[in-house]
């Protein structure tokens, strides 16, 4: 269980990065709270975000609909990290 | 409309549905899907998203000129193909084609990719200084307008025209253009693609708009486009010479509407959207009560098909409630430059064959593509007037507004 908490922080903390570098905005704002809008994520940004995602974690995310409506950190977080957990259960 | 009618007297296509027309209208009947495992020559497994809609099983030898061969790229091939199919089936003697007054207007959003590839690669990865000396004549966009041109002896204006995915719509406008200014009197058009290289691939990859699964345009939970190729061509024919000669008329090219975003890179408006659809109406002289069914442009990305929605409920109304609008695409997959010129062959297809395509993978309502999209199944109606859309990154919009012989 602590095992995979840290592996989830681990996860988070590296999404964070890759957020703050592609989408080139300063890393203490990004709070789970934060709002992609309040951070003037946009569009394409976003391109940048999930090519650095899948750099790090070679997992594909299109532009689907769960993408389009992510509204703040925290939602970009839990999305992507269940669907790196889905790959690694996919390849097991 | 200003000028003499402009109707359609032959048609020919190849794409993921199949090597001629005949075997796309089975296929948009019988709700088959086109799309399947990518095949590429190398470099496959660097890729995340496996699946586009290519053609299959075209032997380009058996169908070709021999002579022509060594100066096509796969996307003149599928032209000149489609070319000769809808040249046949208009029964158009070498007296009418050798003519200053036949001209070959096609669009195609990238011309000879795959040749361009290939060169690169020899270029630069192989170290290679030996090149194909028909690398240049095969890769410029306008190698199939030219290529076309010279087998049919045509002699009249003949050039590409390249406004990405509107690209195959934007040339059928130019030939209607022409034909009511008096400009000529017969104009080969649509478009052709075959833009399916490993690295392009990869560049439709990074813009996140690829479906990692076959595409679902309208529906919930659809996951963006799936690349498709292929060629869709017509011939436009002034009313009064194909009536004289006794060709067979299978629909009226009765209005373009063109607009520009004048905004976004990407993202598409559906005011410019609407502008182009309510343009296309005008044209044709019909109101918006008129029409029975609209070929989307229908990606299949989340946007576009909100957009699209929204563009045609804003300039239907009410009608809106009344019509079909299915996405080919579902079935073809995206055929960007090209992808104009196979719906209008699949507009004309159901026209004349009195059925509704398909959307295929549809899995339930999307509020905000709150339209009958033909899910699934074909469906047998009757089109008097029929509008096909085509949208373009760039903020370009082209709409097509064709009519049926008997329409009046």
């Amino acid at each position: 269980m602590t095992s995979s908490t840290e592996k989830k922080n681990e996860i988070a903390g590296k999404i964070l990065d890759i957020i703050a570098k592609e989408g080139m905005v300063d890393k203490e704002k990004l709070t789970r709270e934060a709002t992609l809008e309040d951070l003037e994520i946009e569009s394409i940004d976003m391109v940048m975000i999930l090519q650095g995602l899948e750099e790090e974690f070679e997992v594909y995310v299109p532009m689907d609909q769960e993408i389009m409506e992510l509204k703040n950190v925290g939602d970009v977080i839990d999305t992507v990290t269940r669907l790196i957990e889905a790959k690694a259960e996919g390849a097991s | 409309m200003n000028g003499p009618s402009v109707v359609i007297t032959g048609y020919g296509a190849i794409c993921g549905l199949g090597n001629n027309a005949g075997q796309m209208h089975q296929s948009l009947r019988q709700a088959r899907t086109g799309i399947s495992q990518l095949e590429l020559p190398r470099d496959l497994d660097r890729l995340q998203v496996t699946i586009a809609a290519q053609v299959r099983g075209f032997d380009a030898a058996s169908c070709l000129p021999e002579k022509r061969l060594p100066f096509l790229d796969l996307f003149a091939q599928y032209a000149l193909a489609a070319c000769l199919e809808a040249v046949k089936q208009a029964g158009l003697e070498d007296a009418d084609l050798r003519s200053h007054r036949t001209c070959v207007i096609l669009g195609t959003g990238i011309g000879g990719a795959v040749t361009q590839d290939n060169a690169f690669y020899a270029f630069y990865a192989e170290r290679s200084k030996r090149l194909d000396p028909m690398t240049i004549p095969r890769l410029m966009p306008n190698a199939a307008a030219s290529q076309i041109s010279m087998e049919l002896g045509a002699t009249g204006p003949s050039f590409a025209v390249c406004s990405a995915c509107a690209s195959s719509n934007h040339a059928a406008a130019i030939g209607l253009g022409m034909i009511r200014a008096g400009l000529a009197d017969r104009v080969i058009t649509g478009g052709s693609e075959a833009c399916i290289t490993p690295a392009g691939m990869r560049s439709w990859e990074i813009l996140r708009v690829l479906s990692p699964v076959p595409c679902s345009p309208f529906s919930k939970g659809r996951t963006g486009m799936v690349l498709g190729e292929g060629a869709g061509i017509v011939i436009l024919e002034r009313e009064e010479l194909a009536v004289a000669r006794g060709a067979k008329v299978y629909a009226r090219l009765a209005g373009v509407g063109m607009s520009s975003d004048a905004g976004d890179l990407l993202r598409p408006d559906p005011a410019g959207a609407g502008a182009a659809i309510k343009a296309a109406l005008d044209d044709a002289g019909l109101p918006a009560d008129a029409v029975d069914y609209i070929n989307a442009h229908g990606t299949g990305t989340v946007t576009n098909d909100i957009v699209e929605t929204e563009a045609v409920r804003t300039i239907l109304g009410k009608r809106a409630d009344h019509i079909a609008m299915s996405s080919t695409k579902s079935s073809h997959g995206h055929a960007l430059g090209g992808g104009g010129g196979l719906e209008l062959v699949a507009t004309i297809i159901a026209m004349q064959h009195k059925f509704l395509p398909p959307t295929l993978n549809w899995k339930g309502e999307d509020p905000k593509c709150d339209i009958d999209c033909v899910p699934n199944e074909a469906r047998d109606a009757e089109i008097g007037v029929a509008l096909s859309n085509s949208f373009a990154f760039g903020g370009l919009n082209a709409v097509l507004c064709l009519t049926h012989p008997d329409f009046s």
